[in-house]
């Protein structure tokens, strides 16, 4: 008899075959008992055994969970690496496969404007608190009426146990100094502002004693057309009366036009957060 | 009278709202409006005093400036 051929010669029906029914390539009586299986196994050549037939994982039985990835943890080796968090990446660990890790920076959009024409004041409100700073993109903000301003407001608060100082520079107006419960961000000099540019809150989250600081840069084309940029920084800082903690950690961004006029229909706020 | 609007970005709630003032923030307007008209004509006040000495002194912003300089 060939070897991997049955030894049995007659048949019925519901036989089965057992190990002395079969005989393997070397002629040693060998067979595969399904029952010894688990689900979604299968079969492979197993080199150790003299090249035997033998169960094993496949991906389906590996992969064991919603987001599994299959890959090597050695030579020939399949694995699985479970998913990671919300917002991790994937890395090659110290030593040499994959693994989730937080990710080392980069900037999320949280939201935007869509209809800031028919305002003159928006909040983003419970600003989440995942991010070690903010960005805020200012595209086209304009306003139709003149002598405007744009502002910037934290967290509502209107009183003194928070405040807002900044020196605003422009190329064609002095340094203003000031403090204020809103922020002023564009020169209050200029008409009607088209002004594009961008705002940085550092450690908005921050509820230590400490003045979180704020720059931004901005470039502004009044109704003469004539430019002019204007940078700013600032600080959010309480009063010594509160122990200079009035502010607390940034969870919500005012912008408002000072004079009270709407912001023109083409003016846009991008909102990022950056890890 | 018809309040101006208000629009808001809720994060808690992923919706973007726009409406009209309530009292809170009716009050809180007309307060940054007068504070800014405030900051506005003190602006202008010192804007005319500087002309003034400018006329009275009989020299350009530019001269004053390089004498400053």
């Amino acid at each position: 008899m060939a070897a991997g051929w049955p030894t049995k010669v007659t048949y019925a029906n519901g036989d089965l075959f057992n190990a002395s029914d079969i005989n393997d390539t070397n002629g040693t009586l060998n067979y595969i008992n399904p029952t010894s299986a688990t689900d979604n196994q299968v079969l492979t050549r197993d080199a150790a055994a003299s090249g035997k037939v033998k169960w094993a994982n496949s991906p389906a039985n590996t992969l064991t969970t919603k987001g599994d990835l299959y890959y090597a943890s050695a030579a020939n080796t399949p694995a699985r690496l479970g998913i990671g968090t919300t917002d991790q990446i994937l890395a090659v660990s110290a030593s040499g496969v994959p693994a989730w890790t937080t990710g080392g920076g980069g900037m999320t959009l949280l939201a935007s404007t869509t209809s800031l024409g028919s305002v003159n004041t928006y909040t983003f409100s419970s600003i989440s608190q995942s991010y070690t700073r903010l960005y805020i993109r200012l595209v086209k903000i304009g306003s139709s009426a003149s002598a405007e301003q744009l502002q910037l407001r934290i967290n509502g608060v209107t009183a003194t146990n928070c405040y807002l100082y900044s020196y605003n520079t422009s190329s064609t107006s002095a340094p203003v100094v000031g403090g204020s419960t809103a922020l002023p961000i564009s020169n209050g000099a200029v008409g009607t502002f088209a002004t594009d540019g961008g705002i940085t809150i550092h450690d908005y989250t921050s509820t230590a004693v400490a003045a979180k600081a704020v720059n931004w840069s901005v470039g502004n084309l009044n109704t003469s057309s004539s430019a002019s940029a204007m940078t700013g920084i600032g600080v959010i800082a309480g009063t010594t009366a509160n122990g200079y903690e009035g502010c607390g950690a940034v969870n919500s961004i005012t912008f408002l036009t000072a004079a009270g006029s709407n912001f023109a229909s083409t003016s846009a706020i991008y909102l990022y957060g950056e890890k | 009278m018809i309040r101006p609007k208000i629009g808001i970005f809720d994060f808690e709630t992923g919706e973007e709202i726009i409406r009209e003032m309530n009292d809170e923030e009716f009050v809180q307007y007309k307060l940054d409006k007068s504070e800014h008209e405030l900051v506005l004509k003190n602006s202008e006040k010192k804007t005319s005093a500087k002309s003034a000495l400018l006329a009275k002194l009989g020299i350009t912003e530019d001269e004053a400036k390089l004498l400053l300089g």
